[in-house]
């Protein structure tokens, strides 16, 4: 069963101000921190970075397939993660409060986290118990 | 036992839930904060917080007329195990978004 994972936060910035941050290159370089950085954002436009995280280097590549300035974009998304399969990361941004509210949809994600979960349990099992 | 057990996943079956989670294993955090990043009332923050009190998973610190939360480490740490991977990264990208457009202010 493919998985949804989704994120959302509330930002002072204005959707427009968001929205770059997040599709042109030279911005997004310096919060995502990608080691390496490709992306051509328009529709079919093509991407790929390389992403630190937990001690590895993730490669990641992808394709644009919807750019709605100020108010979301969506790519697709492929990493070692999702083992070569085709996910879909959609961003929206929404006028809120002065600022804005981003929501963020990863899906068609592979749920092969039956191990990690499995781990989970056992480990918040026997955190719970050390309390008592 | 089993009751802790089951307070400790209600708890953690909300997605809101689990971002605060993530941003306090970072660091203790005041609870308004915590309240900015997300898009809900301060009072809905404050019923969440309440949720993870009561299940054993966070503890708030007063220091003057502040309150602090933080992490009970010890079930805590089991969390970002259990949390989705990617759920994990998406929320530390965003926090890290949040952090650099707040920089340029």
């Amino acid at each position: 069963m493919p998985k949804t994972v989704t994120a959302t936060r509330q930002l002072k910035a204005n959707p427009e101000r968001v929205f770059r941050a997040w599709t042109d290159p030279a911005e997004v370089k310096r919060w995502f921190k990608p080691h390496r950085l490709i992306m051509d954002a328009k529709v079919d436009g093509l991407w790929h970075s390389e992403v630190e995280w937990e001690g590895k280097r993730w490669p990641h590549y992808g394709r644009f397939t919807r750019l709605e300035r100020p108010r979301l974009f969506e790519q697709t998304w492929m990493s070692e993660a999702t083992h070569g399969l085709e996910t879909v990361v959609r961003v929206e941004f929404e006028a809120r409060g002065g600022g804005t509210e981003v929501r963020l949809t990863h899906s068609g994600l592979p749920d092969d986290a039956a191990e990690d979960h499995r781990k989970g349990w056992e480990d918040i099992l026997s955190s719970i118990d050390d309390l008592r | 036992m089993a009751a802790a057990l089951d307070q400790a996943f209600a708890a953690l079956s909300d997605p809101t839930r689990r971002a605060i989670v993530n941003r306090l294993a970072r660091g203790p955090a005041r609870v308004t904060d915590v309240a900015d990043r997300f898009p809900i009332s301060l009072n809905a923050v404050s019923k969440h917080l309440k949720v993870l009190e009561r299940a054993g998973l966070l503890r708030r610190r007063r220091s003057g007329r502040e309150h602090h939360l933080e992490l009970r480490a010890a079930p805590l740490r089991a969390v970002a195990l259990w949390a989705s991977r990617y759920e994990r990264f998406w929320n530390e990208k965003l926090d890290a978004l949040d952090a650099f457009l707040e920089e340029e202010n």
